[in-house]
């Protein structure tokens, strides 16, 4: 993997967004520090997982990345060329070659349009088609890819199921044939017999077109099947990065263990061999994290060093890095 | 528990049963792919807009008041035409009479015939009605949409220029205009609409401000559409059908507000009659000649239960969350 | 007098809607003893949370439930008015829902809402029903409940608000609690608390609990028998193990291998495999198939699957598949094939 050369790098990304808080003024705006000093890099052709819970930033990670947010700083490297500071139209160009698949498959579609528009939109956008015909013709060829028929072309998205909806997102999607996209808990929306469909999908593209993503999940083993590298966030900080056989085998980081202890596993003798790691109350709010590390709050390990500063990811070997003073 | 017979439609008994032990043996071969029915939609492709036609004409009181409302439309057009009387022409022959051969719904204190007048009155009502939406639908979401789309300063500034609008009671407007133009039926038009723009403009904000946050929109910036081309594909075409709604029930209103005016004294100015000035002539002598004040009563009504059961009639059925 | 502490015969419920009349539960039988945990498992649209609340009588007006029987502890529950059902629900059957949120009305303190079952079933006075409400709310693991009790709903979390939806469904002590995917909204580390206080209060209080989920990761966890649903019809019931490892039902296979295998998350070597999804989309309930439902999917549909759906056969003792395979005749026909 490493002798692949990065297609997408992030460094230090910070996206702070301003809330309007209680009273008037200035002075009573509050800073959510939603995506807080990430770095990671995905080599082409590759799947960079990243989990966490809820509220913890994977998704604006995702967006900012597609630059559907200005980012507050840090630097987003495409293909070797430095994308942060692009206006919108000097990143236009870019677009065609990274997209975005949605998690919510009846948001994502809109209603008013049929397959035919959705999927043929991205392809008159960006002029890569010259007439009506072979717009039609690509459009038929995309659903057939995702595995729909030629009569759900002229169909509205509400006629479909979640499944079917998501796989017209994909399609629309892979209708540029981008080099990366951005999958936004694709799959969690979905029922599990679906789920399994989607994640063929996206893995089957990978092989022929050699597509990069970022996956985004919270679902612990989806991402095992399908990451090559994974990255665990928690509070807007990314925690512990490492290959996935090494951060499934090795897992250095305590908020990881317990993430991964926590999550179900279809099978009852497992189920009851496991031992958990219960973590005592809940996520603090983003608004107001607490100081150092963010998970000390929860933290079995924690000590007043955790208090003081946030710890640094630090690398202790097999391209493994883990951001916390106690585990290395 | 409610039973109700027709929610269990009879289902025929199931060709086999697992206790049947002489199955032909074919019948578990392997079922062919193509027998498989996955993926299969049955239902008929139905579009937003068909799909309210056909609610809209399964509603059988908003099909009534449609009907009512063409009705009344050909009356306002032909009646006029076709009478042997104008309006304005009086007859003091025949002044005061109930309804009759001649004159149908009867005439009024100057023998003016009472059916021409409504009709004409028709006329006035409707054209403010239908006006007052047009203008109030074009300015609202052109205004609506600019300050939602820009958003940050510009709606503010624009939402405020509304608030300053809103603050003012439409009446002293419709007072101060009629004093400085005179009652006619432009400086009511004018009136009502300066402040029947206003809804629709909140509301297509409102609206385009949700939609602008819906993953399809976010989608169209992914792939590339322009500001301009997320505006018309699909921020717009997803915000109309509640502001049609909105401006549909406008036009009752508009057509009330004018026959309020009117009949307050303050609208539109003899000779010329609308269903207001009627209605307000009536009330003098109700209690002799009760039909000069019932009929364009009648006739106020009747429309606004028209107009508005039209109005119910198109919200069920451009309801936004698309029934499957 | 039935033995089982609820007991549902060919339970149907359709629901009228604008295009037409969707049947939404085809028939299914049904029981809970007492002190079981029982799991039901489909995907979105297979019946399950309208199976749990046809019993409850809690649909809406374009609903109509038939049953041949419905009975919950010696009582008919067809027969009974609204009023009793009313007493019935939230003093002997307790309920929690998949989002805590709405379930929680935003305008009383958490307090409020927890000792109004315990004044109006239970008969307690202000001061009893007060001092019971912060033991509940100790015992669902809420710190500091003398606190707690006069906050609102929006002051809590996700989580805390789930566990206050548990103490207002536990607090009367009922016979039966149902729980509609109570962790799907969930985070992944709130849902295993949620799961191990709902498995502490069935061992203290020695409820029934029907759990009603999507996620064959949750059942395999905490419960003793499933029932596994899907277009409107039982699959598959059994107890745990057989569900997961005598698997009779090639929907409920499919379930199982459509998750990532060995994906044993604790230690050990992933060795990745192709999924094995189900392909194509669930029925419409609208037009249901004559036959059986997943025959369209199933990657072992045989011509009769289609013309008739298959009864529930009995496999062992407390094992029952719907499915044509178990059919004699089926065995005869791929023995001859082999």
């Amino acid at each position: 993997m490493e002798d692949k050369r990065p297609l997408i790098e992030v460094q230090g990304l910070k996206m702070y967004f301003s809330i309007a808080g209680k009273g008037f003024g200035k002075k009573s705006r509050q800073t959510l520090k939603a995506v807080d000093d990430v770095s990671f890099s995905i080599p082409e052709g590759t799947t960079f997982g990243l989990v966490g819970e809820s509220g913890c930033g994977k998704t604006t990670v995702g967006r900012t990345i597609l630059k559907l947010y200005k980012p507050t700083g840090g630097k987003i490297v495409f293909d070797g060329k430095d994308i942060t500071d692009l206006s919108e139209k000097e990143f236009s160009p870019y677009r065609k070659d990274m997209q975005m698949i949605f998690q919510d498959p009846y948001s994502s579609l809109n209603p008013r349009q049929t397959v035919n528009e959705i999927i043929g939109a991205p392809l008159s956008v960006q002029k890569l088609v010259s007439s009506k015909e072979e717009r039609d013709e690509r459009v038929r060829e995309l659903v057939h890819m995702v595995g729909l028929k030629d009569d759900h072309i002229n169909r509205y998205p509400h006629e479909f199921s979640g499944g079917q909806r998501q796989r017209i997102g994909i399609a629309r999607a892979l209708a540029l044939r981008p080099k990366f996209i951005v999958c936004d808990e694709p799959i969690s929306a979905l029922d599990v017999s679906i789920q399994a469909q989607v994640v063929n999908i996206l893995e089957e593209f990978q092989e022929e077109m050699g597509l990069t993503y970022l996956f985004i999940s919270h679902d612990l083993s989806m991402v095992r099947h399908i990451s090559h590298r994974v990255g665990v966030m928690y509070l807007g900080h990314l925690v512990e990065v490492a290959d996935v056989a090494e951060l499934f085998e090795n897992k250095r980081h305590p908020y990881t263990q317990s993430l991964m202890s926590a999550a179900p596993v279809a099978d009852p003798k497992k189920a009851a061999a496991s031992k958990r790691i219960l973590l005592e109350g809940d996520v603090p709010s983003p608004m107001n994290p607490p100081s150092g590390c963010p998970f000390r709050t929860r933290c079995r390990y924690a000590t007043e060093e955790c208090a003081a500063a946030m710890p640094p990811l630090r690398d202790i070997g097999n391209n493994h890095q883990v951001a916390c003073y106690n585990m290395l | 528990m409610r039973k109700k017979k027709n929610m269990f439609p009879e289902t025929p008994a199931p060709a086999y049963t697992m206790k049947d032990t002489d199955i032909p043996a074919e019948l578990f071969q392997p079922l062919p792919e193509e027998e498989k029915l996955t993926d299969v939609i049955n239902r008929p492709s139905i579009s937003y807009w068909r799909n309210a036609y056909l609610k809209m004409k399964s509603d059988k009181l908003a099909v009534i008041g449609i009907f009512f409302l063409i009705f009344m439309i050909l009356v306002a057009i032909f009646v006029p035409m076709f009478s042997p009387y104008t309006y304005d022409q009086q007859d003091y022959s025949a002044i005061y009479q109930s309804p009759n051969a001649e004159h149908p719904l009867g005439t009024d204190m100057f023998g003016r015939d009472l059916l021409v007048r409504i009709a004409y009155g028709a006329r006035i009502s409707l054209t403010i009605g239908v006006v007052t939406a047009i203008v109030s639908l074009v300015v609202g979401v052109l205004f609506g949409g600019i300050s939602g789309f820009f958003g940050g300063k510009v709606d503010m500034l624009m939402m405020r220029f509304v608030d300053v609008f809103a603050s003012v009671p439409s009446l002293l407007y419709s007072i101060l205009l009629i004093m400085f133009m005179g009652a006619k039926m432009t400086s009511i038009l004018i009136a009502i609409c300066m402040t029947y723009w206003l809804n629709p403009a909140r509301q297509t904000r409102g609206q385009i401000l949700t939609i602008k946050n819906q993953d399809y929109a976010m989608a169209a910036k992914v792939v590339g559409e322009t500001r301009f081309q997320i505006l018309m594909r699909h921020l717009i075409p997803n915000s109309m059908g509640p502001i049609i709604v909105t401006v549909m029930l406008l036009i009752p209103s508009a057509i009330f507000d004018e026959a309020f005016l009117s009949f307050i004294g303050i609208g539109i100015a003899v000779p010329v009659a609308s269903w207001g000035t009627l209605a307000n002539d009536g009330m003098a002598t109700m209690g002799m000649y009760p039909h000069l004040m019932l009929f364009p009563a009648l006739a106020i009504c009747l429309t606004m239960f028209a107009l508005n059961f039209i109005g119910d009639g198109l919200r069920d059925a451009l309801d936004p969350r698309l029934k499957r | 007098m039935s033995e089982h502490l609820l007991e549902v015969k060919n339970l149907q419920t359709n629901f009228a809607t604008g295009a037409g009349i969707v049947q939404a539960v085809r028939g299914i039988d049904l029981y809970v003893d007492s002190g079981e945990f029982l799991g039901i498992v489909g995907e979105s649209g297979c019946g399950k949370s309208v199976t749990m609340l046809s019993i409850m009588r809690l649909l809406a007006d374009n609903a109509a439930v038939r049953a041949d029987k419905l009975e919950f502890n010696g009582k008919d529950l067809l027969a009974e008015n609204e009023k009793a059902m009313k007493k019935l629900r939230g003093n002997e059957i307790g309920m929690i829902f998949q989002d805590p949120m709405t379930s929680l009305n935003p305008l009383y303190t958490v307090g409020t809402q927890l000792m109004e079952p315990l004044k109006l079933h239970q008969k307690l006075k202000k001061k009893e029903a007060k001092e019971k409400a912060i033991e509940m709310l100790r015992i669902v693991g809420i710190n500091e409940p003398e606190k707690r009790i006069n906050q609102y709903p929006h002051e809590m979390s996700g989580g805390m608000r789930q566990r206050v939806m548990i103490a207002i469904a536990m607090c009367c002590d009922p016979k039966i609690l149902i729980a509609d995917e109570p962790t799907t909204a969930l985070d992944v580390t709130i849902q295993a608390q949620i799961m191990e206080l709902m498995q502490e209060l069935k061992e203290k209080f020695s409820t029934s609990v029907i759990l009603i989920t999507h996620d064959l990761g949750v059942i395999a966890q905490v419960c003793t028998r499933v029932v596994v649903m899907y277009g409107g019809l039982i699959m598959e019931e059994g107890s745990l193990d057989q569900i997961f490892y005598e698997t009779k039902h090639p929907y409920t296979q499919g379930l199982l291998e459509s998750v990532p295998r060995d994906a044993e998350l604790e230690d050990g070597v992933y060795e990745k495999q192709k999924l094995k999804p189900i392909p194509g989309s669930p029925p419409d309930l609208m037009n249901p198939p004559k036959g059986c439902p997943f025959a369209a999917r199933c990657r072992y549909a045989m011509r009769i699957c289609n013309m008739a759906p298959a009864e529930l056969t009995t496999v062992s003792e407390g094992h029952r598949a719907a499915c044509w395979l178990l059919h004699p005749q089926a065995a005869a026909a791929r023995d001859k094939e082999v």
